[in-house]
């Protein structure tokens, strides 16, 4: 159930850098983002991404698992980008949340390790 | 006036696009199907199902005593293990007959020595389709190779010219409008985001796609080099260094070639990695003769490499180990990675649902294309040739895409509801993709597009759905029985069917209230 964390991190990742774009900032709050938070969202999307390579090169080793790691950052986001034109807030939380879950399956994942 | 780079790409994406998504929309469907071939040929042999494999030793020890008896002149014996395809429980053996043709015969792996006696393609049509557009043999059907070919060219060609037309790449990543006022607008976002994020999936499986099979897209080589023989470059660049056959008639006759039951047991003596759980096939040459050999090949590894398995070879008489061998040529690895990176033969059911997922959001990203092309032409139609010329396009894309769904699952429904006695079985498994084809091509020719759409889209649905019922009407195939007893790989088919189902029929739900006002599409959405 691994694969479940890295698209959970992909997802997340995207949702991160998404809402540090301007537009999206307007759909999800109204009003822009300062600059700082613009820039801790885009480093923390960067790091979730990154975050999704290692549940499959758990699974897979590093070679496959990056071909998996292509596909789940290919397919995540699709399940951000329609739900987002019709409900912005509520699919942000999820982006929110599946970054939470995200850092704690892996945290618990090191641990049980 | 001289058009600008982005004026060619976007020519260049819109008409390549147009006439090759026609190909590649289907390409891209039974590709994506094709993903699980091995467990659709389960599923279509309901009778034989398999539940715990036998031993091999039991096994070769039937097929030993099988080919003794079927083929005892044969001047050579292949039997295919069930670990060489791990996803489809089969013991295939095959030989050559009196008349020098190969000959084969299939049997149940688990040891009951059942024959396999329902003529099915199972899930092979879907390959062949998917990589030569039907069922001939490869070499006899150049053309539908070489128009795949085409296809993936234009398809890589089309991705770099999509990204030179598409200017917001980065702006637009995540942009998705439904409330735009232009339906344009809408199918145009919906194009970009399904192209732009998995776009390098799809340029790995095109690309891999081509390379795997560039011999026969660039057959100059394999003519210059091999006289145009294909299985002499297959030897060259697989089994560079097998023997010679030595002819019968010059052999001196010997003893009976021992118990392969035992050579078994040997060789994984002599070579540790090579054991029996993960046994391929074994090739025997002149079997009871003074010069056979008995050869054994590990199944695929599940890796990247995936033929890259170690093998053995002995004398059929003495049992001495003529030659073992744990590493291929440099050029088959190479051509194992491509092959294994395009079918997904490594990394295990989930990788392949990552596979098939990707497969249908590229199928679909193609079909946004295609439609794009008519909405975003037909308001703007110049001449009475133009308008005639759209709405021929508009029953092609029908066709094309909704018709080949409903092809594929009238396929799968005449695997189940054909009579298991029937002769020519599989061949007509076959014909009815055909037809259920010409019908969707016949009804897109007589119905307004929009009503074309959405009555074939609803079609596939249903078929969709109620393909796990048809499990009820042969043995062991209640979908609910499937999955009590565990038996995923089988239930795993009749599952996916019914989420196609429901995908396809909420697609055709949203069709149907594509042109509404946008109360009324309200309604009609939560009414039906």
């Amino acid at each position: 159930m691994l694969i479940v964390v890295s698209l959970l991190a992909a997802f997340s990742g995207f949702s991160a850098i998404c809402v540090s774009m301007r537009k999206h900032q307007r759909e999800v709050w109204k009003k822009p983002l300062d600059r700082r938070s613009v820039v801790a969202l885009r480093l923390a999307g960067c790091a979730l991404l990154a975050l999704a390579w290692w549940p499959c090169a758990a699974i897979w080793g590093l070679g496959m698992g990056t071909v998996a790691w292509v596909c789940c950052v290919g397919l995540a986001p699709i399940a951000l980008v329609f739900p987002l034109a019709y409900a912005p807030k509520p699919s942000a939380l999820a982006g929110g949340v599946a970054g939470a879950l995200a850092v704690v399956a892996s945290l618990g994942a090191l641990l049980v390790h | 006036m001289a058009k600008s780079f982005t004026q060619n790409m976007s020519w260049l994406h819109t008409w390549s696009g147009l006439f090759f998504g026609w190909l590649l929309v289907p390409i891209f469907i039974t590709g994506s199907i094709c993903v699980y071939w091995f467990e659709i040929s389960v599923w279509a042999r309901p009778e034989n199902h398999v539940m715990r494999e036998a031993e091999p030793a039991a096994l070769v020890e039937f097929s030993e005593a099988y080919l003794k008896k079927t083929a005892p002149d044969s001047r050579f014996w292949k039997i295919g293990l069930p670990a060489t395809n791990a996803r489809d429980p089969i013991l295939y053996l095959s030989w050559m007959d009196k008349q020098g043709k190969l000959a084969r015969a299939q049997f149940n792996a688990d040891g009951s020595g059942d024959p396999i006696r329902t003529d099915t393609i199972g899930g092979r049509f879907f390959v062949n389709f998917h990589y030569i557009l039907n069922d001939l043999p490869r070499q006899k059907n150049s053309i539908g190779l070489l128009l795949v070919g085409a296809a993936s060219i234009v398809f890589l060609a089309g991705v770099i010219s999509g990204v030179v037309v598409h200017k917001r790449i980065f702006k637009d990543f995540f942009t998705f409008r439904p409330q735009a006022k232009s339906r344009q607008r809408t199918w145009l976002d919906a194009h970009n985001v399904l192209s732009v994020l998995p776009l390098p999936f799809h340029f790995l499986i095109v690309l891999t796609g081509m390379a795997y099979l560039c011999y026969a897209y660039i057959p100059s080589g394999i003519a210059t080099l091999y006289k145009g023989s294909e299985p002499a470059f297959r030897v060259s660049a697989d089994f560079s260094q097998d023997s010679e056959l030595v002819d019968p008639a010059k052999a001196t006759p010997g003893p009976i070639a021992p118990n392969l039951a035992l050579a078994l047991l040997h060789d994984r003596a002599v070579a540790g990695e090579l054991r029996p759980e993960v046994m391929g096939y074994i090739v025997v040459r002149d079997p009871g003769r003074a010069n056979a050999v008995v050869e054994m090949f590990g199944a695929h590894r599940q890796g990247i490499f995936i033929t890259n398995s170690p093998r053995v070879a002995f004398d059929g008489v003495s049992g001495r180990v003529i030659r073992a061998m744990h590493a291929r040529p440099p050029i088959s690895e190479t051509w194992d990675v491509i092959a294994g990176l395009h079918m997904a033969f490594f990394g295990g059911g989930l990788m392949r649902l990552l596979y098939l997922v990707s497969g249908v959001a590229g199928a679909v990203m193609m079909a946004t294309g295609q439609l794009l092309f008519t909405i975003k032409r037909r308001e703007q139609a110049v001449s009475p040739a133009a308008e005639r010329f759209y709405a021929i396009v508009d029953r092609i894309n029908v066709a094309t895409m909704a018709g080949a769904c409903f092809a594929c699952i009238a396929h799968l429904w005449a695997i189940r509801l054909l009579p298991f006695e029937m002769a020519g079985r599989a061949a007509w498994e076959v014909n009815v993709f055909w037809f259920a084809w010409a019908l969707a091509f016949l009804h897109a020719a007589l119905r307004p597009p929009k009503a074309a759409w959405v009555e074939q889209l609803a079609a596939t649905a249903v078929l969709c759905v109620f393909l796990p019922v048809l499990g009820y009407l042969v043995p062991n195939s209640g979908l609910l029985d499937m999955i009590a007893r565990g038996d995923w790989k089988t239930a795993g088919v009749d599952l996916a069917s019914l989420g196609c189902g429901l995908f396809i029929g909420w697609m055709a739900l949203l069709l149907s209230g594509e042109r509404l006002p946008r109360a009324a599409r309200k309604s009609s959405l939560v009414g039906a």
